[in-house]
């Protein structure tokens, strides 16, 4: 299982919940399965078309992925934290 | 008519501590003001977060948690602009340096669409709703979708710098607290924020989202920036500092960082710190609460703008 925890300001799309444990073996998987799960934060992550938005910023066990790298290509290990972090935090 | 009800004043109030004009990188420079250096508290006292809890605003306490502990800091005198940088102003930079600003270079920058931020085709500060509505803005409205190395280009060709929070907080309430750069009483018509539209009233963001869906539906989705210095002198802030509140948000010169320890804050907070840049001041997007002096959003600095992002320059005297 990897941990991902979702910005606080996406709470209305996930029930409240900002911290998932979901099982994946890379990004991908974990984004997928995380929509999966909270099908309203889709619009969140990806564009019509299906691709992954390209303003939020990943970081893997706190190393951030880089811009270009295709998630299904950032392999998870069981008890990674993944953090997603829009490019505007805060109140 | 909203506009009938604003301030009349544009640009007329006399400042009272005005630094002046100079040519500055080839343009005749907004006024800048001259801010005395003060010790003071940063940030938001504890009643203020009591203060949001009891306001019924539809944001999570925890959001505003990185304003606390208030934390005493020193600042050396400085100068800063009156206004945010405007379309006139970007617009001579980029045309006597051929400079392209991040957007400009991707090919796209961030509006809210009719539900969340969107990739906009084309949107930049020359056409900051995307390259399909055709709407160009004002000059003398902020320039907007510029990231923070745009801000910091032009503030190297002026001869300026971007302020740090703690001058920008300074310059916006003065040593001794208050709410909003006028004073803590909240009052729609000095500034651009929601509010402005909506009316005073709380609204949730559902509201909000509604009421962005008709208009961008109306119109595409054009930011609501105003020209700068709208709202002076009433809405200025005791140095006569003006656009504190609302209008663009403005990138500073800190990194982001908690001012102390402060239990509660929100994870998503404390996971942009050491990484992300503090932007102070609120937009026309946001609600008077997210206006204050003592706010702060954390942006990403590596090439992150959107509709409602501006600065404004500060010096040293």
């Amino acid at each position: 299982m990897a941990h991902l925890v979702v910005p606080g300001s996406w709470h209305n799309v996930t029930s409240g919940r900002v911290r998932s444990d979901l099982a994946a073996g890379n990004l991908r998987e974990l984004l997928d399965a995380f929509v999966r799960e909270h099908p309203d934060a889709g619009y969140r992550l990806t564009s019509p078309s299906g691709d992954l938005l390209r303003y939020h910023i990943f970081f893997v066990d706190g190393e951030q992925v880089g811009r270009t790298t295709p998630p299904d290509q950032v392999p998870l290990a069981p008890g990674s934290t993944v953090e997603i972090v829009p490019p505007l935090s805060g109140g | 008519m909203l506009l009938a009800v604003l301030p009349q004043s544009l640009y007329a109030h006399e400042a009272l501590t005005a630094f002046g004009t100079a040519a500055r990188g080839g343009v005749e420079a907004e006024e800048s003001v001259f801010v005395p250096g003060a010790a003071f508290p940063l940030g938001s006292p504890e009643w203020v977060l009591q203060w949001l809890e009891r306001q019924g605003q539809p944001l999570p306490t925890p959001w505003f948690r990185d304003e606390t502990p208030q934390t005493l800091v020193a600042v050396a005198p400085f100068v800063i602009d009156r206004h945010p940088v405007t379309v006139g102003q970007y617009a001579a930079f980029a045309e006597a340096t051929g400079y392209r600003t991040v957007a400009e270079r991707r090919g796209w920058s961030l509006v809210y669409g009719l539900d969340y931020w969107e990739e906009a085709d084309g949107a930049s500060w020359r056409r900051p709703a995307g390259v399909d509505t055709g709407y160009e803005p004002p000059p003398d409205h902020p320039a907007v979708h510029i990231a923070a190395e745009d801000a910091e280009a032009y503030a190297a060709w002026a001869g300026r710098r971007l302020p740090t929070e703690a001058e920008w907080e300074l310059a916006a309430r003065g040593p001794g607290y208050r709410l909003w750069p006028w004073g803590d009483g909240w009052c729609g018509e000095r500034a651009n924020t929601t509010e402005l539209r909506l009316g005073d009233e709380v609204r949730s963001v559902a509201e909000w989202r509604a009421w962005w869906r008709e208009a961008t539906r109306a119109r595409g989705p054009i930011p609501l920036t105003t020209p700068v210095g709208l709202f002076s002198p009433r809405g200025d802030s005791p140095f006569g500092v003006a656009d504190m509140a609302g209008n663009v948000y403005e990138w500073t010169a800190s990194p982001s960082r908690l001012y102390g320890p402060s239990p509660g804050c929100d994870a998503s907070l404390l996971s942009v710190m050491g990484r992300y840049r503090v932007i102070r001041g609120g937009s026309w997007m946001s609600l008077r609460f997210q206006a204050r002096t003592s706010e702060r959003l954390h942006g990403d600095p590596t090439g992150w703008a959107c509709f409602a992002t501006g600065f404004r320059c500060a010096g040293d005297p």
